[in-house]
């Protein structure tokens, strides 16, 4: 019998291979083999672009589209008063040329002023007779233009009516009002986004046109209905997804569809366990691919490189995007929609969207909670957007990608999870281990986006050759963690090669371990020190440039080694082979400069704890901090343990180092390791140093 | 420097664990069948409130599950993950899972850090 608490919602995860990195071609558009370009969502309708787009709007109904008509009023028409006057004028001519005329002559022009009286009077009539006519017009004319005014004003008023009444449009208003007198939130630690009247306008007309396709009220079932190429867009509102809800969980119809994980396990659900029962444990499920005609290798293989089942594409090049002002007004609820962006999740799924083997996948626009382990899950893909989202208190991870290429995660709210709001895990070998024919090169790219109020902000096991720029981690335990824990279902391992530039990491001090109240709570699923800013737990030649560490109570940065990452076992014939833990070892090479450390961003001392830590770890080499500056913008203000070297740009035994290169830069002990065991390694009896972890700890003061 | 673990455990539970899994062929030899019965639980999301709430039975099964989850072989590496000990695992679990705070630790993450450990806090 084994603990099964939480067995629900449990499954266990394949075994995972970092897909072909090359570009396919699917449809005549290429998939794969770089980060996808976001379509314009104003190109939704367009019927010359690829693929085919399916809307889906809360209540899932058409309303044709009325665009407003234009009433035409008669124009006046001038009546003519020139004859007359001519005839006029003729007439009085004649009547004085008679008057001096004589004879015949006079007789011949007493002719033609009669004739010509005759055609003035005809001519009046006329004139007469056109004006009572125009008049008639005219009157006509006004008659029918107000009753045609006041149908296409009833009409637009009708419609106007029915989509104002449609609930995604209801939501969408709501939304634009707001927008337009306040802006809306992305990232909480940036302005507002303003939104113009004229942005906003084009967006509610685009959304009256959208709605006049929607035929979905379930993305799901517009995601299954869905080829390569195609678009889903979603209108404004809350999507909870019923049928995937009723959908079981351990499928009694799956059965049989497991298959071996890394970890000897049977049970694993293959990739044909998903694309058999997608709604197993997710609420939606983008299965990309054709299962591959053979099954997966028994046991996984040993080099990850290129999936060894994979069939050919068929949801790939898939955009999945929300038609709202912001994020905020497409949501993803996989829990307790009452709860909002907060707690409690009360999760229905394990896992909001999944995006399994769908190369050229694009996420836009959009909100995913409360799912019971991943809001967005991403593996085994390769080429994925995702941005303009939030996730919100997803209680493992806010977004999960794994085994997956040619990335980008941007412009994005990440909070509330009880492990990591953002966590790339084992992104490709694209580092230092890069294999011919690839070349090194950063596999995934997160930018401009907030990881906040979770037990860490980032977490990357064996997360190789990940860039990661102008992001803001603040309100976490610990910011950032980049580690080799758990390698043995993680391939990549070590971990090495992240470009860390330009953020800020700040006010981690958020203490998960300790009562929260409800409505923010989270549920810390690991130990980590609170008041810390971020650690290596493991990697190598990873490079942190140019960032800022303020207000973290700890500590600003930790590095330490993992020290008994594996075993060499005895030789299966399988994977055994070349075992040598001396060659694998962490942590090297890992580089600091250019960071400010405890100030803040107007240059006010803002410290924290301890600038660096290391933990020394006897051999590690080429670890080395040099040019960050401290509180007072100097290298004498900056903390460490173990203490700054008497001497800048030097690396002797025992102090922190600062020559990369130097024969000296080397772990030499001491006994910083023992808090690692006691807060890690808690085991036997009478520990005799209690793990401080848990403990907020002091503020350091300027 | 890390702290000695002590060289004969003790404790009523892990007495328990003792006398289970040596009737299971010992701790050198992974309790088998009679303990856990077969892999099915979600190990992956068991945690330590799933550990408070367990029977020694259910422990003793959990842990044969997690030798097993996190032993697996490292990919690319040569190598397997390093494991703990039954009776540290044991031990690592109710000092851990005696904190409320711990309660939605995950227990194969706890497991995996401290197995990373294990040779620096058996020193």
């Amino acid at each position: 019998m084994l603990i099964s608490g939480s067995a629900a919602l449990a499954h266990i995860e394949r075994a995972s291979y970092w897909p072909d990195p090359a570009a396919e071609s699917v449809g005549g558009q290429p998939a794969g083999g770089d980060v996808p370009d976001a379509r314009s969502l104003f190109s939704a309708l367009d019927e010359s672009a690829p693929g085919q787009t399916r809307v889906v709007c809360v209540g899932g109904q058409p309303l044709a589209y009325r665009p407003d008509q234009e009433v035409h009023k008669r124009e006046d028409q001038q009546v003519s008063h020139e004859e007359v006057d001519r005839l006029k004028k003729k007439v009085k001519k004649l009547r004085h040329a008679v008057k001096h005329a004589s004879g015949e002559e006079k007789d011949r022009l007493r002719h033609k002023l009669h004739i010509a009286k005759k055609r003035l009077g005809q001519a009046k009539q006329d004139y007469q007779a056109a004006l009572a006519a125009e008049m008639a017009a005219r009157q006509a004319a006004q008659q029918a233009y107000e009753q045609a005014l006041a149908e296409e004003l009833a009409a637009r008023a009708a419609y106007n009516e029915a989509l104002a009444a449609q609930p995604s449009m209801q939501v969408l208003d709501s939304s634009i009002a707001d927008a337009l007198a306040h802006g809306y939130e992305l990232q909480p630690s940036k302005p507002r986004v303003q939104v113009s009247y004229q942005e906003a306008r084009r967006l509610r007309d685009f959304n009256a046109r959208l709605l006049a396709e929607c035929h979905y009220d379930s993305i799901q079932a517009a995601v299954n209905d869905s080829h390569n190429n195609d678009r889903v867009v979603v209108m404004p509102g809350t999507y909870t997804e019923p049928d995937s809800r009723a959908a079981p969980t351990d499928d009694p119809a799956c059965d049989g569809l497991e298959e071996m994980n890394d970890r000897g396990q049977t049970g694993a659900n293959s990739y044909r366990y998903v694309a058999t029962c997608p709604n197993d444990q997710n609420l939606i499920a983008i299965v990309g691919r054709e299962p591959g005609p053979d099954p997966p290798p028994q046991p996984p293989l040993d080099d990850r490189h290129k999936i060894p089942d994979e069939g050919p594409c068929i949801r790939c090049n898939l955009q999945l995007e929300g038609s709202g002002i912001s994020p905020d007004d497409v949501i993803v609820d996989v829990g307790n929609v009452d709860s909002g962006n907060g707690a409690p999740a009360d999760p229905a799924k394990d896992v909001g969207i999944r995006v399994d083997r769908a190369d050229g996948f694009v996420l836009r626009n959009m909100t995913v909670r409360h799912a019971a382990e991943h809001g967005i899950y991403v593996v085994e893909v390769d080429g994925y957007r995702l941005e303009q989202f939030k996730t919100a208190y997803n209680e493992e991870y806010g977004v999960l990608t794994f085994t997956a290429d040619h990335g980008l995660i941007q412009d994005c709210d990440a909070f509330g999870s009880g492990d990591s709001a953002i966590y790339p895990g084992s992104a490709p070998d694209t580092g230092e281990q890069v294999e011919a024919p690839d070349v090194q090169r950063y596999n995934t790219e997160i930018r401009r986006c907030d990881m906040h109020h979770s037990a860490a902000g980032y977490s990357g096991t064996d997360a190789n050759a990940v860039w990661i720029h102008h992001n803001d981690f603040y309100d976490n335990a610990l910011g950032f963690t980049t580690d080799v824990f758990t390698a043995a279902g993680h391939p990549g391992f070590p971990q090495d090669s992240d470009l860390i530039e330009d953020n800020d990491f700040y006010s981690n001090n958020f203490n998960p371990y300790v009562d929260q109240p409800d409505d923010t709570e989270i549920v810390p699923t690991i130990p980590v020190p609170v008041g810390t800013g971020l650690w290596i737990a493991g990697g190598n030649n990873n490079t942190l440039r140019d960032n800022r560490f303020w207000d973290n109570w700890r500590r600003g940065t930790m590095l330490f080694a993992v020290p008994d990452e594996f075993v060499c076992g005895p030789d299966t014939g399988n994977s055994q082979h070349g075992c040598d833990p001396t060659e694998v070892n962490t942590s090297y090479d890992n580089e600091y400069y250019g960071n400010v450390m405890g100030q803040a961003p107007g240059g006010t001392p803002d410290p924290n704890g301890t600038d660096f830590w290391w933990d020394q770890f006897p051999g590690n080499t080429g670890n080395c901090w040099h040019d960050n500056v401290g509180k007072n913008g100097d290298r004498a203000s900056l903390t460490s343990d173990p203490p700054l070297s008497p001497i800048a740009g030097t690396s002797p035994p025992g102090f922190l180092p600062e020559d990369c290169d130097s024969p000296t830069n080397t772990g030499g002990g001491g006994d910083n390791d023992a808090e690692l065991v006691s807060c890690l390694a808690n085991f036997g009896e009478g520990a005799p140093t209690p793990c401080s972890w848990f403990t907020t700890p002091p503020e350091p003061q300027p | 420097m890390a702290w000695t673990r002590p060289g004969a455990v003790a404790g009523t539970a892990v007495a328990l664990i003792a006398s289970t899994v040596v009737g299971c062929g010992g701790s050198g030899s992974p309790p088998q069948g009679g303990v856990g019965g077969p892999i099915a639980a979600p190990i992956n999301l068991a945690d330590c409130t799933d550990w408070e709430q367990a029977s020694v039975e259910e422990r003793l099964g959990t842990i044969e599950q997690l030798r097993n989850f996190v032993g697996g072989e490292v990919a690319g590496s040569g190598g397997r993950g390093v494991v703990l000990d039954d009776e540290d695992a044991y031990q690592l679990f109710e000092n851990t899972c005696a904190n409320e705070y711990a309660r939605g630790f995950k227990l194969y993450k706890l497991y995996s850090r401290a197995a990373a450990f294990s040779g620096e806090a058996g020193q």
